[in-house]
């Protein structure tokens, strides 16, 4: 793994860390997207942080097509939503996690690599996982009602919804509806995820 | 999407002990785990409340540390989440990876929500969360009425083995759901919302998961505690019915039972007090919000969808309706038309 030049060796090195300040870490997304160098890295650190928690041999978990369809995607998601020089913690357990676990010190980057992973089967949608799901995944929302109008917005940061109001009242249906029996806790944890379309 | 073929499978030396909180399981929640003998017949077997008791009790008897990924729609939101119970209580620690920076505590049904940009901390508490044991007493019960289970298959999410089992929805006014269990434990480790052509609305799922973690409670107890510097906004909730409000409205739409009615009061929606009645099926919920009208902020009558949530604001009269639900739009117009103005 030989990082393409030293500032990005940096940035990786504070991603893995956990230490990775706001703009570094948008830096280092670009990084990623652009520079097959440090995607292989990307990719054997993954890698490591398997053999590590699991005390295994493994095989390489992916490949670079993959890594860089992903990235690419993720470069043009809008990463600047956060306050300015606030920290963005890629995975570092900061009080829960017992500090002598070995895997602590790949668990930034390897938790980076999963949710690329997942973003990547939902949103490009492989072909074994079927022409259907591919479709509707990256579908934008639609009308829903006849004579109603639509107020969903498609731009290339995504899909929004300008009314402070409607997403007020979103917000409001997560924090006590999802009372799902299957959701739940998964539903409180996916609200306290997702908030909505970002503005 | 992938469905493999079950294999027996080796977690690694850090999940070996993923039982440690099993013994503070009820004894009708131990019935319902599966032995590590337990044949592939007995899982296909499984109806849809077997299911639905393995995959809670394996969420509420574990600790572990995963990331989780919600994607909606074009947006994909992630998050790094801290989990731990002690046979009495649960404690969460989520702190959002994506966009804003937001960090969330729980402590069973008690929520304490941190946006550092702003360092204002809201406390709120969850009804939902607390009904979480006691499921089975909730519109749960009659999830059976209204979907099916049926395994599918196994699949591999996060490096475990899991079985996929899809739950069908019986009738056009409600979607389906495909969960991946893992195999040892149960705990969901994927979840999509799905149309009945399997379309996939909505997804959840854990990327990277490493199940009986060391989290420690008391940790995340400190950190609870731990509000300096941020102005505490506490949510309240105030009970109410349709009828103190002046409405009749059907106790059940489509199979959505009412879970609960109140008024909101903690500035977050404008205007004045707005009424939420929450309705579930036992899987997904629909709320039903009511207002006085407001020519001002009420402008334009609308139907929109992000992910699976689809929502429609209508004036009725001297009022503003909007119904919103994990359910498609013809749901939502069921609500719209089983209420009624009585005063």
């Amino acid at each position: 793994m030989v990082p393409e030049d030293a500032a990005a060796q940096e940035r990786l090195s504070a991603l893995v860390d956990g230490e990775c300040m706001r703009p570094e870490f948008d830096a280092a997304f670009g990084d990623l997207a652009a520079r097959d160098g440090l995607r292989q890295a990307w990719v054997e650190y993954h890698w490591i942080g398997e053999v590590m928690r699991s005390g295994r041999q493994a095989g390489m978990p992916a490949d670079a097509g993959f890594a860089a369809a992903v990235m690419a995607r993720v470069a043009v998601q809008d990463t600047a939503a956060g306050p300015s020089g606030s920290v963005v913690r890629a995975g570092h357990a900061e009080a829960a996690n017992d500090p002598v676990l070995r895997w602590k010190m790949v668990a930034g980057l390897a938790s980076l690599v999963a949710v690329f992973a997942v973003a990547w089967n939902v949103a490009l949608g492989p072909a074994q996982q079927g022409a259907p799901e591919l479709a509707q995944a990256t579908q934008p929302p639609v009308a829903a009602a006849e004579g109603l109008r639509d107020t969903v917005v498609v731009t290339e940061r995504g899909v929004l919804i300008r009314d402070p109001q409607l997403e007020a009242l979103m917000a409001a249906h997560r924090q006590v509806g999802g009372m799902s029996a299957l959701e739940m806790p998964a539903g409180f944890l996916r609200n306290a995820t997702f908030e909505g379309p970002q503005r | 999407m992938s469905i493999l073929d079950s294999t027996k499978i080796g977690l690694g030396a850090a999940a070996l002990s993923v039982f440690a909180c099993l013994a503070q399981t009820p004894a009708w929640a131990q019935a319902s785990q599966p032995h590590a003998t337990t044949g592939k017949s007995a899982t296909q077997q499984r109806d849809i409340r077997q299911w639905l008791e393995r995959l809670h009790e394996a969420a509420r008897e574990r600790a572990y540390i995963g990331t989780f990924v919600v994607t909606a729609g074009d947006e994909i939101a992630a998050s790094k989440i801290w989990h731990v119970c002690d046979g009495t209580q649960q404690m969460e620690r989520i702190e959002t990876l994506t966009g804003a920076s937001r960090t969330t505590l729980r402590r069973n049904d008690e929520v304490l929500t941190f946006a550092p940009a702003t360092k204002v901390a809201v406390r709120e508490k969850r009804e939902g969360l607390r009904l979480f044991p006691g499921f089975l007493n909730t519109p749960a019960n009659h999830i059976a009425d209204h979907y099916r289970a049926q395994w599918v298959g196994s699949g591999r999410v996060a490096g475990f083995n899991a079985d996929v089992v899809d739950f069908i929805a019986q009738d056009a006014l409600r979607f389906g759901y495909r969960v991946w269990a893992e195999q040892q434990t149960g705990l969901v480790v994927k979840l999509q919302t799905r149309k009945a052509d399997g379309h996939v609305l909505e997804q959840v799922a854990f990327t990277e998961l490493q199940l009986d973690a060391p989290v420690r409670m008391e940790v995340l107890a400190r950190q609870m505690s731990q509000t300096d510097g941020y102005r505490v906004q506490q949510v309240v909730l105030q009970k109410t019915t349709p009828e103190a409000q002046g409405w009749r409205m059907k106790p059940e739409t489509a199979g959505f039972q009412a879970t609960g009615c109140h008024t909101r009061i903690d500035g977050a929606v404008q205007g004045g007090p707005v009424m939420q009645c929450v309705f579930s099926d036992g899987m997904a919920s629909v709320s039903l919000f009511l207002e006085t009208f407001d020519p001002q902020r009420h402008t334009k009558e609308q139907a929109s969808a992000v992910g699976a949530t689809h929502s429609i604001a209508q004036r009725l009269g001297d009022h503003w309706v909007t119904v919103m639900g994990e359910v498609p739009a013809e749901t939502l117009r069921l609500f719209t038309r089983n209420l009624e103005r009585k005063r």
